[in-house]
C-alpha cells in the first residue's frame, strides 16, 4: 500500500514538474553547460599542460575524467543542497511539535520525505543530462561503462548513495533542530559535503598524499565511489567500497537518530 | 467636481487550460491553450471630490481588477480613464503620488523592523517634506492610537493593529483619493467599529475619497453613500445605499411582543406571518400598507407590549440581489 | 540624486533588520567558505599537471578573481533582483510597487540585500591582488584605473544578468533556471585558459554577456600579455551596454505584466 501512495506521489510531483513547460529540461541546461565547461578544462590540462601524463599517473585518463563528469553531473543532482524546505519551514515555525501528534516515527518519516526529494531530480533533470551527454560529439562524449561487472556495481553504490545523501539530509534536519544560528552552519556543511564528494574535481586528482584519507572520509560515498565504479579506476575493492558506503550510512543514521530524539524530548518538556 | 471618470473599460484575460485527455500534462508541457475571460465590459461610471464609495460584488466579478486599473496597476483593453486629470498608467509616478491604497490582505510594511522605520522609508519614497511628516504623523498616531505601536516590529503586531498602522502608512502623503481592498477582513468587533469611525472622520476632514471594497454589508452600511454593484464584469447597479435596499429590499419586518398565546391569523396586505414563542412577526412592503395602519390594525386584535420595526438584514438583501441578478 | 538617498534607506533598512538576525556573522563566514573552495579543483588541477604554455595559475585565477569580484558586488548590493521573481512577482507583492512613484527597478533592488555576500567580493579581490603581485603588475595609477573600471563594469555586467532575470520573469517563472549559466556558472569558464576556451563560449562571453570583457581584457592590459592596452577600457561601456539592453527587456516585461496581471 505505502509503494502506492508513493508511486502516485511521485506521479503527482512529475506532472507538475511537466507541466511548467519544461522546466527540467532549462534546468539540465545548467548541468550541461557546467559539465561541457569542465570537460574543456580537463582536455586542455591533459593536452597541453607541462606534464600530460599527470592524470594517467593518477590512474585517471581523460575518456574516464569525461565520462566521470557526465556521472558526476547526475549524481549531484542527489546531495542535498540545504535543509529540506517543507521541514526547514516547520522547524521555523515551531509546528514541528505539531508533527509529534502523528501516529508515526518523525525520523522515518522525515527520511522519506527526504529520499524521495533526492530522486526527483534524478528522473526528468537527470535523465536529460545523461541523454545529452550521450549525444555528444566524440570528445565530450559519456562513454560506455568500464565493464559490465563494474556497471552492476554502479548501480548498487548510486542506490547506496542515494541511502547515504538522505540519511545525511537527514542529519542536517537534525542538526538544524538543535542550533538557532540559522542556516550558516548548514550550508558550510552542505559544503565540505559537495567538495570532498569529488564534484569539485575526482578525488583521485587531489593532492597524492590526500588519496587514503580522501577514500576513507563519508562522502566520497556520495558521487566519487560510483563514478570510480562506472569508469572502471577502482577495480579490485567493489564490495569493500560499499560496505563502506553502508558504515557511513549507518553512522549518519545513529547520529541522526540520537540528535533528534534529544532534541524532541526538549521540545516536549518545554512545549516547544 | 468629478474626480474619477471611467468610461467603457473593458479588460480580458487569458487564462490557461490544462489539456484535457490522454497525455494531458504532457501536451500541456508544450502547448497551451488559452482561454478568454472577459473581467471588464464597458464599465462606467464617475466619482465625485469627498464621497465614500462601497464596490461590492462577489468574488471574480471585476472588483480588483477596477481597483487596479484605477490605481495604475493595469492597463484596460479600451475604454477611457481620467483620475484627478490624469490617465493611471500612463503617468504612473505622478499618479500614485496622489493615492493611497490598502489591501487588506496584503502588507506594505517592512515586515522585521519597527513600524515608525517603515514609516521613515515611506517618508522617502513619497518625497513628504520633513516638517509635514512630522504633522501628519502625529496626527495619524493620535487618532488611530499607534503611539505605543511605533517601535514594535511589524510581525510582532496583531491583525487588528497592523491594519492601523497599514492605514495610517498609505496616509502618510496626503493622499486625495484612497482604495480599500477588504480592509476589515479577519479583524475583530472592537477593531472594525474604530476603523470604521476613523475612515468617516478622515473622509469628513480632510474631503478624502474613499473607495471600499468589502465582503462585510456591516461597513458599507456604516460607511457609504454611494454603492457600486459589479457582476460578470458589467456595473449593476450606481446609486445611492437606499434606493439599492428601495429595490432588493423593500420589505421591513414587525417585531411585536404579545402577552397571551394566540393563534396566527391573517393580515390584509402582509407578506408574512410568523410566531416564535411570544413574537409576533409581520413582514410588509411599506409601499403598500404604511407602518402606522398596520400597527393600528393589530392594536386592534391583540394587545402589543413592545414593538420594533426593523429593516431587512442587508447580507440577506445581497444575498437575494446576487441570486437574483444570477450572479 | 533623490533615488540615490532612497536607495541608501533601504539599504538601512535592509542592515538594521539583518543584524536583528543571530546568524548574520555566519553566514559571512559561510560565502567565504563558498569563495575559497570553488577554486579548489583549477588549482589542484595546476599543482598536479603544472603550466599550460604560458599559462600560469596566477594569469587563470586573476581573470577568474575579476569576474567573481563583480559578481559579489552585483549579489549584495542589487540583490534584490535577484530574488525578485521569486519574491515579488508570484506573490503578487509587485503590484506595490507599481503603487509607489519611484523607479520601479530601484524599488525591486532594494527590496532585498545580502550584505554577508560582499564576503565573495573580499575574497576575489585579496586574490586578484595576489595575482597581480606574483606577476609584478606595476602599481600605476592607469593600472589601478583599468582594475576599477573593470570591476564597475562587471557590477555593471552582473546587475544586467539579474535585470534580465527579473524582466523575463514577467513571462515565466518556472523555466528560468538556465539564467544560472550567466550567474554563477559563467565566471566558471574563467577557469579555462582564454586561448583554449572553444570560440563559441568565447563569442557568447564577450558579445552578449560581456564577462571576458571585465575579466579577461582588464587583466591582459595592466599585466601586458600581448593584447592592445585600449581593449582594457573596454569593460565599463560594455557593462553599460548589457545592463540596458537588460534594461530595455525589463520594460517591456512591465509593460506585459500591466497587460495581462499575472
Amino acid at each position: 500500500m505505502k509503494i502506492r501512495a508513493y508511486l502516485s506521489l511521485f506521479r503527482i510531483q512529475t506532472i507538475a514538474d511537466l507541466q511548467y513547460r519544461l522546466a527540467a529540461l532549462a534546468g539540465a541546461t545548467t548541468s550541461i553547460f557546467w559539465a561541457l565547461i569542465e570537460i574543456t578544462i580537463f582536455t586542455v590540462f591533459y593536452t597541453y599542460s607541462d606534464r600530460t601524463d599527470a592524470g594517467l599517473q593518477a590512474g585517471l585518463s581523460l575518456r574516464q575524467v569525461v565520462s566521470y563528469v557526465w556521472l558526476g553531473q547526475l549524481l549531484y543532482l542527489m546531495l542535498p543542497i540545504a535543509v529540506d524546505s517543507e521541514i526547514q519551514a516547520k522547524i521555523e515555525s515551531g509546528d514541528v511539535s505539531l508533527e509529534l501528534v502523528r501516529p508515526i516515527n518523525l525520523y522515518t518519516h522525515w527520511f522519506t520525505k527526504i529520499a524521495a526529494r533526492r530522486i526527483t531530480p534524478l528522473c526528468w533533470r537527470g535523465l536529460t543530462v545523461i541523454i545529452a551527454g550521450l549525444c555528444m560529439p566524440q570528445a565530450y562524449r559519456f562513454g560506455p561503462p568500464a565493464s559490465l561487472e563494474g556497471f552492476l556495481w554502479t548501480l548498487m553504490a548510486i542506490f547506496s548513495a542515494l541511502f547515504l545523501a538522505t540519511a545525511f539530509g537527514c542529519l542536517l534536519c537534525a542538526i538544524r533542530l538543535s542550533i538557532d544560528w540559522g542556516n550558516g552552519p548548514i550550508y558550510m556543511l552542505v559544503l565540505i559535503g559537495q567538495v570532498f564528494s569529488g564534484s569539485y574535481l575526482p578525488l583521485q586528482l587531489w593532492p597524492q598524499t590526500w588519496q587514503r584519507w580522501l577514500f576513507l572520509q563519508p562522502f566520497a560515498g556520495y558521487l566519487d565511489i560510483p563514478c570510480r565504479l562506472y569508469v572502471g579506476s577502482m577495480p579490485e575493492q567493489a564490495a569493500a567500497v560499499i560496505l563502506l558506503q553502508w558504515f557511513w550510512i549507518a553512522v549518519f543514521v545513529i547520529l541522526g537518530k540520537l540528535l533528534m530524539a534529544k532534541q524532541l524530548a526538549r521540545i516536549i518538556v518545554q512545549g516547544g | 467636481m468629478e474626480l474619477i471618470t471611467l468610461s467603457n473599460i473593458c479588460k480580458t484575460f487569458k487564462v490557461s487550460q490544462r489539456p484535457q485527455g490522454r497525455f494531458a500534462a504532457l501536451r500541456g508541457a508544450f502547448l497551451r491553450q488559452t482561454k478568454t475571460i472577459q473581467a471588464l465590459d464597458n464599465v462606467s461610471f464617475s466619482i465625485n471630490q469627498g464621497e465614500l464609495v462601497g464596490y461590492i460584488g462577489p468574488n471574480g466579478a471585476g472588483k480588483s481588477t477596477t481597483v487596479k486599473i484605477m490605481s495604475g496597476i493595469l492597463t484596460p483593453d479600451s475604454g477611457i480613464c481620467r483620475i484627478l486629470n490624469r490617465v493611471p498608467w500612463q503617468e504612473r509616478v505622478k499618479h500614485v503620488a496622489n493615492i493611497g491604497v490598502v489591501f487588506g490582505q496584503r502588507s506594505q510594511l517592512w515586515w522585521d523592523v519597527p513600524v515608525k522605520d517603515s514609516f521613515d522609508l515611506l517618508k522617502d519614497i513619497y518625497n513628504i517634506p520633513l516638517p509635514e511628516y512630522s504633522k501628519r504623523l502625529q496626527e495619524l498616531t493620535e487618532t488611530m492610537q499607534i503611539g505605543s505601536l511605533l517601535s514594535t516590529p511589524v510581525r510582532q503586531l496583531s491583525l487588528g493593529q497592523r491594519m492601523r498602522c497599514e492605514i495610517a502608512a498609505s496616509l502618510l502623503h496626503n493622499p486625495q483619493i484612497l482604495f480599500l481592498d477588504e480592509p476589515t477582513i479577519g479583524l475583530d468587533a472592537v477593531s472594525k467599529l474604530a476603523l470604521r469611525e476613523f475612515l468617516k472622520t478622515e473622509n469628513k476632514k480632510k474631503g478624502i475619497t474613499m473607495i471600499l471594497t468589502t465582503h462585510d454589508m456591516a461597513d458599507i452600511e456604516a460607511l457609504c453613500s454611494k454603492v457600486l454593484v459589479i457582476g460578470h464584469g458589467k456595473i449593476l447597479f450606481d446609486g445611492e445605499l437606499s434606493e439599492l435596499k428601495q429595490l432588493y429590499a423593500p420589505f421591513r419586518c414587525l417585531k411585536a411582543r404579545v402577552s397571551q398565546h394566540i393563534e396566527p391569523f391573517p393580515v390584509p396586505e402582509a407578506e408574512q406571518v410568523s410566531f416564535h414563542g411570544d413574537t409576533l412577526s409581520v413582514v410588509f412592503d411599506p409601499g403598500k400598507v404604511p407602518a402606522h395602519a398596520l400597527i393600528e390594525y393589530l392594536s386592534h386584535h391583540i394587545e402589543l407590549n413592545d414593538l420594533v420595526i426593523e429593516e431587512q438584514n442587508i447580507e440577506a438583501m445581497v444575498a437575494h440581489m446576487y441570486k437574483e441578478l444570477s450572479l | 540624486m533623490q533615488s540615490f538617498r532612497l536607495y541608501g534607506k533601504y539599504l538601512k533598512i535592509h542592515f538594521l533588520s539583518g543584524l536583528q538576525y543571530k546568524g548574520w556573522f555566519l553566514m559571512t563566514i559561510q560565502v567565504l567558505f563558498v569563495v575559497i573552495t570553488d577554486p579548489i579543483g583549477i588549482l589542484f588541477l595546476f599543482s598536479r599537471f603544472g603550466q599550460i604554455g604560458v599559462w600560469s595559475v596566477e594569469k587563470v585565477i586573476l581573470i577568474y578573481a575579476l569576474a567573481v569580484t563583480s559578481f559579489g558586488l552585483a549579489e549584495s548590493f542589487v540583490r534584490g533582483l535577484d530574488i525578485f521573481p521569486w519574491q515579488m512577482i508570484r506573490t503578487g507583492n509587485f503590484d506595490r510597487l507599481l503603487l509607489r512613484p519611484c523607479p520601479l527597478l530601484l524599488q525591486a533592488a532594494g527590496s532585498s540585500f545580502h550584505i554577508h555576500r560582499l564576503s565573495r567580493s573580499f575574497g576575489g579581490l585579496v586574490a586578484a591582488i595576489w595575482c597581480l603581485r606574483l606577476q609584478e603588475v606595476e602599481p600605476t595609477l592607469l593600472n589601478a584605473l583599468v582594475i576599477t573600471l573593470a570591476l564597475c563594469g562587471g557590477f555593471l555586467t552582473y546587475t544586467g544578468v539579474f535585470i534580465l532575470t527579473s524582466g523575463l520573469a514577467f513571462f515565466t517563472i518556472r523555466s528560468l533556471d538556465w539564467i544560472y549559466i550567466f550567474t554563477n556558472a559563467s565566471y566558471q569558464v574563467a577557469k579555462c585558459p582564454f586561448d583554449y576556451v572553444p570560440r563559441l563560449l568565447r563569442n557568447v562571453f564577450t558579445f552578449f554577456m560581456p564577462m571576458l570583457v571585465v575579466s579577461y581584457y582588464p587583466a591582459a592590459a595592466v599585466c601586458g600579455w600581448g593584447q592592445p592596452y585600449w581593449k582594457g577600457l573596454l569593460a565599463l561601456p560594455a557593462g553599460l551596454t548589457f545592463a540596458l539592453f537588460a534594461v530595455s527587456i525589463w520594460r517591456i516585461g512591465v509593460r506585459h505584466y500591466q497587460s495581462t496581471g499575472s
